[in-house]
């Protein structure tokens, strides 16, 4: 007897066990699904109330974020103040270039870009 | 459906009230977890939940009968024909043959390991194909392959009586 042929005589066979059941277990068989049933009946109700649960947790959640932007904003500016503190810094420098009494620095500085475009030019000139 | 499900636990399990619990369990899953999904999912997976829960039945009962074999009472042997169904209509020697067949069958059955006893009748007897199969079984297709070929392999040997 080849693969196909005993596969089909044990088909036939547990097809056969299965048509055969006792009436006892198919009653209970049958009890079991009606219990399954029965099951998701008590429990469908439940769902009616997804939706207002849903609706409260988006408005607890919009609430949420609301509250916390508007709580945020007075924040804002001694965040802003203690970021700029380095610009500041910076500026306090300033001054002392000032001071420094060596006004052709200064000038140097401010022709940087001048002199940097001179560099790149020069060769190119001679 | 709920049919052969029962002889898929009973074939696993070796007795009708494990068997009917399996089902009973499958069964209240699906509908509390699936209700909502496509119809045509259904059957692929009952069949996912019923190999799940035969599976944690096969664990349990292992367990069961290790503690029943240490603290004694491990001597008490399952007769497979007790259960054998009436083959009505049909002559005494074909119908003694068959329920030799039958006892043979269901103790082939269950000496096959868990998984090729699933790979076997997912396959063989529901006609899933080999994919449908692994989904069922959350194993790859390969090992469906596998399991399958060891199980008909297993089969035909304990059924070489019946097969000349």
């Amino acid at each position: 007897m080849n693969d196909d042929r005993l596969i089909e005589r044990i088909r036939g066979e547990l097809d056969g066990r299965a048509e055969g059941l006792t009436p006892s277990t198919l009653g209970r068989l049958r009890a079991a699904r009606r219990a399954a049933l029965d099951s998701a009946s008590r429990r469908a109700p439940r769902r009616h109330w997804l939706p207002a649960v849903a609706a409260s947790f988006f408005v607890i959640v919009a609430t949420g974020v609301i509250w916390f932007e508007l709580s945020r904003a007075p924040q804002t500016a001694p965040q802003m103040a203690l970021a700029s503190l380095p610009q500041i810094a910076a500026m306090s420098e300033l001054p002392l270039l000032d001071e420094s009494d060596e006004g052709d620095d200064l000038e140097l500085y401010r022709d940087l870009e001048f002199y940097y475009w001179l560099e790149q030019e020069l060769p190119h000139a001679g | 459906m709920e049919r052969r499900a029962f002889r898929f636990a009973r074939v696993a399990t070796g007795n009708d009230d494990d068997a009917l619990e399996i089902v009973q369990e499958a069964m209240l899953k699906l509908v509390q977890h699936y209700a909502q999904s496509d119809a045509a999912e259904w059957p692929a997976l009952f069949h996912r939940i019923l190999q799940s829960r035969i599976r944690d039945g096969y664990r349990r009962s292992a367990v069961r009968n290790r503690l029943r074999v240490w603290f004694g009472g491990g001597d008490e042997e399952d007769d497979p024909l007790q259960n054998q169904p009436d083959h009505h209509g049909q002559g005494p020697l074909q119908q003694l043959q068959n329920e030799r067949f039958g006892g043979a069958l269901e103790q082939a059955l269950r000496a096959l390991p868990n998984r090729q006893q699933q790979a076997f009748l997912l396959r063989a007897w529901e006609g899933l194909s080999v994919e449908e199969t692994a989904r069922a079984m959350g194993c790859s297709a390969g090992s469906v392959k596998t399991h399958y070929s060891r199980a008909i392999q297993s089969l035909r040997q304990r059924l070489e009586d019946f097969t000349a």
